[in-house]
């Protein structure tokens, strides 16, 4: 009969802390913005008007190059953190966690760089 | 009335997985299920293997699947089964025999956040006082009684058996808002993990399976909310 338990690993920092509140922030902003975006898109625009014309005439303003940033980045970093979460719990092989979470994070980056690139250098 | 017991058996000496075996009983609407299984294990068949010591819902040994749902069955009423109840061991766990599951790695878990008295004040002359109102901020959590039936239907569990569970969480809860007791930050320095409380998702299986009816996903809350403002502000 084992009088104490082994201690358990220590976290080494208050990541999963700041991760979970990030997840509950970021839930809100994505909410707002997303909610606008489909209004926007699908009943001030209309779905059948949507063209290239109309979002290269949009990204004019920066308001709106912001707003697809800002949609961009908290949409990726949301999504890959939820997923970061979900592969925790179900792939538990250390070499197939760090392969899948390494093409997670690759893709993530990438996309978010190439996302950002376009946005900020977008000419008509 | 005439009922049907679907029961999952397992005997690890002889066969490779659990099967199911059907016993036709006659019972009374008010007898328990934990009666029903006597039935079976005093006049059907002997070797069933299943846990009770109490039998009235305070030792926590009886937790098993019942109709899906996780219970004690000494809590549950044939009336209120049906005629065909199926009963499988808790799940999450490793089967020891038929409806006894290997506890320990619960008990481990349980065991990490300390789940005793801490103060390191000198031993008052007379009891540690406390005002009703702080006897409450952690009533609920006291009503725990280990049976398990929490964390076994946790999908987080399912997923991943390093998570630490809700009834760990729920004992922790029970200390660490305890006005008393001083050993808080120990305590949330093991819950501040990845397979502590951040790997709860309120999914509130945990409070719809708690035969106490403790508010699980709201204790697991609480402590969240409280490592948030302790770590963070």
């Amino acid at each position: 009969m084992q009088a104490t338990s082994p201690a358990r690993p220590r976290p080494a920092s208050n990541f999963e802390l700041y991760s979970w509140f990030f997840m509950r922030i970021s839930a809100i902003v994505l909410f707002v913005l997303a909610v606008f975006h489909l209004v926007y898109m699908h009943l001030v625009i209309g779905l059948d008007a949507i063209t290239f014309e109309v979002i290269a005439e949009r990204w004019q303003s920066a308001g709106w190059r912001l707003f697809d940033l800002f949609l961009l980045v908290f949409g990726w970093i949301h999504g890959a953190n939820g997923m970061r979460v979900v592969l925790d719990d179900y792939i538990h092989p250390q070499g197939w966690k760090v392969f899948v979470k390494s093409i997670l994070y690759v893709v993530t980056f990438v996309l978010i760089v190439l996302g950002a690139y376009i946005i900020f250098t977008f000419r008509m | 009335m005439n009922v049907t017991l679907r029961i999952q058996r397992f005997n690890p000496e002889t066969d490779s997985k659990p099967h199911w075996e059907e016993y036709p009983l006659d019972v009374e609407p008010s007898d328990r299920l934990l009666d029903a299984l006597h039935e079976v294990k005093w006049h059907h068949d002997g070797t069933l293997a299943f846990r009770r010591s109490c039998a009235h819902g305070i030792c926590g040994s009886d937790a098993m699947t019942i109709n899906n749902v996780n219970r004690l069955a000494c809590k549950v009423l044939m009336g209120d089964l049906g005629a065909r109840v199926t009963v499988e061991p808790l799940r999450g766990f490793r089967i020891v025999k038929d409806l006894v599951v290997d506890m320990e790695p619960f008990f481990e878990k349980y065991r990490s956040i300390k789940p005793y008295f801490i103060n390191y004040d000198p031993d008052p002359p007379t009891e540690r006082y406390q005002s009703q109102e702080e006897r409450e901020r952690y009533d609920d959590t006291t009503k725990c009684i280990l049976c398990a039936a929490c964390t076994s239907s946790c999908p987080s569990y399912w997923g991943n058996r390093e998570f630490l569970g809700p009834a760990t969480i729920v004992q922790a809860h029970r200390f660490i808002f305890d006005s008393r007791d001083q050993g808080a930050n120990e305590r949330l320095e093991v819950l501040n993990d990845r397979d502590g409380v951040w790997r709860c998702r309120t999914i509130f299986n945990c409070t719809g399976a708690c035969p106490r009816e403790i508010k699980v996903t709201q204790a697991i809350g609480e402590v969240k909310k409280l490592l948030l403002f302790n770590r963070m502000v």
